[in-house]
């Protein structure tokens, strides 16, 4: 019954298709009979589970718009086993929502603890200080960035932990340059690692901020981490490049390239994609992807830009098992990347046009 | 890899470190403040709309361009008449001296929106237009659209200024360090994009730049219930959400239905759906450029779909088209490209349904009756809509329509002013529109007209809306014709003139004794001109009872006088007692005749008066062609040079004079005459020009008059002039009647005949005597020659009954009869 098992995240092969195949096949009798919506919504596309012939046929479950599930609710479990509800930081009126029950979030982090173990990132005895680029928590945050930046701080022993959007008592966030830029001298002066999550604008910033006080690089623990998640826009809606802030991150901070990752999730699809040590986002087992022209849907061949379709069969709170985001992306054959995992990746090339919906990163961007 | 050079800077095309290397030079001619005139940006549109024209390209932007459109658009914008300039101190008021200008903000950065091709160039056009020097900002991905455009502007002005005043860049949002450097220097910066472009720029500039911000702008339709079951209407909101694609930010996204049954939303929308699909299939369609908008549009129709299958919404897709029914009424944007929102709305509700998004709105079109318009365009104002068009015209405009609520000219300038004291009274703006009196449109190819071929040549262009009678001195009187705005022009700054003789709006009563009625310009364009002074004026027109005159004079205290000579003499005649009395009477103006030294001294002399002046200096054809400060000579002018050129042009020879000492006859050529040309037009009276500054400080050329062109002729191989021998007359004996002079040719000899008026009774005895022919010896060096030495001239003096002068077919008495002729 739709668990995750099996050690190795990025396994391919036949039992891993079967098994992949078969969790779906019980995932969508579970919504359809769970869900009137879902139900009717497969019947009008005429989907029975049949179709579902073999690995390559799962691209033929109807998908849902990421966004429907931003504006409706529409649950396949009582509400009494909502276990957490989570909210994408909108900042239009409409903040996106998404609703859990315990199995679904536990799914999502087992799915995290398989790929930190594969890297070898889930060290329980290491101390280190936590630098969290994300919301401090108060009392009623539901913000799906804060509840991933404190439940990744399991696989280290916290020594200390050091937010970078400070609650002011006002029920907002400031995001406190200042206080970043100490924890990190502190951090180099006692040489326990650091580790360093969430928004990669506020990073930036922080680095940034280090350049233009003409601060000299600091040489944090090589076994430091930085594992970032969100959005890639600034104040000025305009994107920083990836690679540079990498490298800066290297040179001011002295951290690896090896050890510093980027995450790609969203709280409408919560298979977590982490980037190799190319920086790709390979595709684990528990999900399958695909790209849909934008005009005709139609699913597109390697390298070309559509759609990003997510279909995984670990969400039984809401139906949200064929997901079709407002990301544009393509997808690579796993040869088009030297490292050793041999699933295909895809790399997020932007979002759909004038109306697309904001995603997490901007409402945070805007407090730069 | 080699930079490209793709930067305009200047006219010429440069590299982007070159850019960031002139950015830096503060000394750079950019940084300078503008030194650009009108006519050359003009003039330059003109021609590059007609090129584009020729070469079939860009045709959305001809209109625009065009001379006509734009200065429609400055009139209508910045309120300037087409005879001023941004930049001169205009006085606007007569109380006490108050005066102002606009000026341009200097340098106007711009930064083109992503999603249009021409705005960043019309925003530059707009900028040039209110006199700034101007950077564009286009974006990292754009073409060279601008670039090219704005090159080609600046080639087709051949003193080169105007592409000094230009420079362009394409530049990445994302460099904001050179973007800093680009708009560090700036005056202003007009911003044009969605909310986070203008954040953008708004972190980026200094907060003391001011930033003109042209927002993101949403529009819509609204059927009226009385509408619902319209037909037409549905056609004309369908074929409107074709149009452009919808990308016009006048497109409608959203049609609001005004009822409050699901029903009868649904129905009027599925019958809508299918003319929509229906004439969308006879416009072509155009591909969508971008992916990202094509996914939007996915996005929305799969949307739209699933929010059917939950019952919230209905969606209605065809092959080419999609309508979304949505029972809610908030304002949404739809993906454009055929697709539109149909919700239901009471006009109850404008204001709150609509206020979130009050400043984004901004056409409105309507399927109404034109009973309901008073009524729900009030309702649509207050709740933020900025234009209201009728079905079907959302997207059509009108040169000098204001942009999003705003004139756009007026945001690039700043209103300037000067206070002065009562030292400048007499003064209607300072300094000249030195731009505006650059020999333009001397046109030396143009030939010089005389008052013949004038009249004989095929010049009114049918857009006259006022009709003057001309002099016609020769046969048949012939019509010479304005625009009202031209007339208003021409009679402001005869009022301006007024002002500089010494005419005192504060305190002044005016009688305007001017002939009027039988299609005369006199009477109406003096009281044009007192109207334009906020004088006070009695209208009394050249009239025959002259006691009711006089008591109206001496009842009002009126203590300024206008009227032509020739009444004005008959008024203050020697037997009007009262007036004599009266002596109120300060100051008179006086035009269409000359008046005499002799009649000055006698009106100062007998009825207290303190100025003589000549109210204007011009004619019915050319309209004010000069007119006196306190200064000038009793026959010197200042030309109206806001208005014309004038050219002083040798007698015998089409070619300028040399010198201020030689006669010539003056040529004008009127710059505001749209509905006839005068060009090169010889006014038919001789001048000198007047060299040196003139004591009341206006740089203006001056001209003396020196008698008619008929007044010249040719006796016994020698020119003479009818002006001299009316000069010696009237300075020896104060003769101040007509005097007419007859040229006849009798055994081979030449004989001049002065006719002078019998109804002089103190003349009679001079002429008798002798005397007068001895003056007219005596002073008229080159007469006296003729006739006393060479003695091949005859001259006769000779009173004559007034009727026996022989008059022109206008009604006016001929200087010289020639019967040699014929």
């Amino acid at each position: 019954m739709i668990t995750i098992e099996g050690s190795n995240p990025y396994e391919t092969g036949l039992k891993s298709d079967e098994i992949f195949l078969s969790t779906l096949r019980e995932c969508i009798d579970w919504h359809r009979s769970r869900n009137q919506f879902y139900n009717h919504f497969l019947k009008s596309k005429n989907f029975s589970s049949e179709i579902l012939t073999d690995i390559g046929s799962c691209s033929k479950l109807p998908f849902i718009l990421a966004d429907f599930f931003k504006r409706h609710v529409t649950l396949s479990i009582p509400q009494s086993e909502v276990f957490a509800h989570m909210t994408s930081s909108g900042t239009t009126g409409q903040k996106s929502q998404m609703f859990f029950d315990e199995r679904s979030l536990r799914a999502g982090q087992t799915m995290v603890d398989s790929i930190f173990q594969h890297y070898g990132w889930d060290n329980p005895d290491m101390k280190v200080h936590y630098l969290l680029y994300s919301y401090e928590p108060t009392g009623n945050l539901s913000l799906g960035t804060s509840y991933t930046d404190n439940f990744l701080c399991k696989y280290a022993k916290p020594e200390t932990v050091h937010y970078a959007l400070r609650s002011n008592g006002l029920g907002q966030h400031d995001f406190d340059v200042y206080g970043c830029i100490a924890k990190l001298e502190q951090a180099a002066r006692d040489q326990i690692p650091v580790r360093i999550f969430g928004f990669p604008s506020f990073l930036h910033a922080t680095l940034e901020k280090m350049k233009s006080r003409e601060m000299q690089p600091l040489h944090l623990n090589s076994s430091s981490f930085v594992f970032l998640g969100g959005g890639w826009k600034r104040a000025s809606a305009t994107e920083i490049p990836k690679l540079e802030l990498y490298s800066q991150i290297q040179t001011m901070l002295g951290i690896p390239d090896l050890r510093i990752r980027d995450g790609y999730g969203s709280v409408e699809h919560s298979v977590p994609y982490i980037e190799c040590r190319n920086h790709e986002f390979h595709i684990p087992r528990w999900s399958k992807v695909y790209i849909r022209d934008v005009r005709t849907l139609e699913v597109l061949p390697y390298k070309e830009k559509g759609f990003l379709q997510f279909v995984t069969p670990y969400m039984t709170s809401v139906p949200a098992i064929s997901v079709l985001m407002s990301d544009l992306a393509t997808l690579h054959p796993s040869s088009d990347c030297s490292c050793e995992i041999e699933t295909p990746f895809f790399k997020i090339l932007g979002r759909a046009g004038t109306t697309a919906g904001r995603s997490c990163a901007m409402q945070a961007s805007e407090m730069l | 890899m080699s930079e490209m050079k793709e930067t305009l800077w200047r006219g010429n095309f440069i590299s982007s470190e070159e850019l960031e290397i002139f950015l830096k030079d503060t000394s750079d001619p950019i940084f300078q403040p503008p030194r650009l005139d009108l006519k050359s940006v003009l003039n330059a549109c003109d021609a590059l709309s007609k090129k584009l024209a020729a070469k079939g390209q860009h045709l959305e932007l001809i209109g625009f361009l065009k001379k006509a459109s734009l200065q429609e658009k400055i009139k209508r914008e910045l309120g300037l008449k087409e005879n001023e300039e941004i930049g001169t101190f205009r006085r606007i008021s007569y109380e006490s001296s108050r005066f102002e200008r606009w000026s341009p903000l200097g340098l106007l950065g711009h930064v083109a929106p992503t999603n249009s091709l021409y705005t960043g160039f019309l925003s530059v056009i707009e900028g040039l237009l209110s006199g700034n020097r101007c950077l564009l900002k286009t974006g990292g991905s754009d073409g060279l659209v601008a670039q090219t455009l704005l090159y080609e502007l600046g080639k087709l002005d051949p003193s080169g200024g105007l592409s000094e005043h230009i420079g362009v860049a394409r530049i990445s949002s994302q460099n904001r360090d050179l973007l800093k450097l680009y708009f560090r220097n700036c005056d202003g910066v007009a911003v044009w994009g969605g909310h986070s472009a203008l954040k953008g720029i708004r972190d980026l500039v200094s907060p003391s730049i001011p930033l003109i911000e042209w927002g993101p702008k949403i529009s819509f339709a609204f059927v009226s219930k009385e509408k619902l079951n319209d037909l037409e209407s549905v056609k004309l909101l369908a074929k409107q959400c074709c149009e452009e694609e919808q990308l016009a930010c006048s497109s409608p996204q959203c049609i609001y239905v005004e009822s409050n049954s699901d029903e009868e939303l649904v129905n009027w929308a599925k019958s809508f759906a299918d003319v929509f699909e229906e004439i969308s299939l006879t416009i072509p369609l155009s591909q969508i450029c971008s992916i990202e908008e094509q996914a939007d549009l996915t996005k929305w129709n799969l949307m739209g779909e699933l929010e059917t299958a939950l019952g919230e919404k209905l969606i209605i897709k065809n092959k080419s088209t999609s309508v979304i029914v949505d029972f809610q009424s908030k304002l949404e944007s739809s993906p454009l490209h055929r697709s539109t929102w149909i919700k239901p709305l009471d006009r109850r509700n404008f204001r709150s349904v609509l206020f979130p998004i009050r400043h984004e709105i901004q056409t409105v079109g309507l399927c109404c009756s034109n009973q309901e318009l008073a009524e729900l365009s009030n309702l649509l104002t207050e709740a933020g809509a900025l234009r209201l068009t009728k079905a079907g015209s959302m997207l059509e405009s009108f040169p000098g329509e204001a942009h999003d609520g705003q004139y756009a000219l007026q945001r690039y300038v700043k209103k300037v002013t000067l206070q002065w004291d009562d030292s400048l009274v007499g003064l209607a703006h300072i300094g000249s529109c030195a731009s505006l009196s650059s020999p333009e449109n001397k046109s030396i190819n143009a030939p010089i007209q005389t008052k013949a071929a004038f009249q004989k040549a095929d010049n009114l262009k049918g857009n006259a809306h006022l009709y003057f009678k001309s002099g016609g001195s020769s046969g048949a009187p012939k019509l010479s014709t304005f625009t009202y705005d031209d007339y208003h022009l021409q009679m402001r700054s005869g009022g301006d003139g007024l002002y500089a003789a010494g005419l005192d709006p504060r305190v002044d009563r005016c009688i305007n004794l001017f002939y009027g009625g039988g299609l005369y310009g006199g009477f109406i364009s003096f009281f044009s001109v007192l109207e334009s002074l906020g004088a006070i004026q009695f209208p009394m027109a050249a009239h025959t009872d002259l006691d009711f005159v006089t008591s109206t004079i001496v009842e009002q205290k009126i203590n300024t006088v206008l009227g032509m000579p020739s009444y004005v003499m008959k008024l203050f005649s020697p037997q009007n007692e009262r007036l004599r009395q009266y002596r109120g009477i300060k100051k008179l103006y006086f035009a269409g005749e000359h008046l005499l030294e002799s009649q000055r001294h006698y009106l100062k002399e007998n009825f207290g008066i303190e100025i003589i002046r000549s109210a204007a200096y011009g004619s019915v054809d050319a309209g004010p062609i000069g007119f006196q400060c306190l200064h000038c000579e009793d026959s010197t002018y200042h030309i109206f040079e806001d208005l014309l050129d004038a050219e002083v042009i040798y007698l015998e020879e089409d070619k300028p004079v040399s010198s201020d000492k030689e006669i010539g006859r003056l040529i004008v050529t009127s710059r505001f005459r749209s509905s006839q040309n005068v060009i090169r037009y010889d006014i038919g009276d001789l001048v000198r020009l007047v060299s040196g500054p003139c004591l009341c400080g206006r740089t203006s050329k001056r001209i003396e008059l020196k008698g008619r062109t008929g007044d010249l002729f040719r006796v016994g191989g020698a020119f003479l002039n009818y002006q001299k021998f009316a000069q010696i007359i009237s300075n020896s004996h104060g003769y101040e009647g007509p005097m007419q002079l007859e040229i006849m040719r009798t055994n081979f000899r030449e004989s001049i005949f002065i006719y002078l008026s019998l109804e002089d009774p103190t003349f009679q005895e001079k002429l008798l005597d002798g005397r007068v022919m001895g003056a007219i010896l005596d002073y008229y060096k080159d007469l006296f020659e003729l006739v006393s030495i060479e003695k091949v001239v005859d001259l006769c003096v000779k009173a004559v009954a007034p009727r026996e002068f022989k008059m022109t077919g206008a009604g006016k008495m001929r200087h010289i009869v020639d019967l040699r002729e014929s």
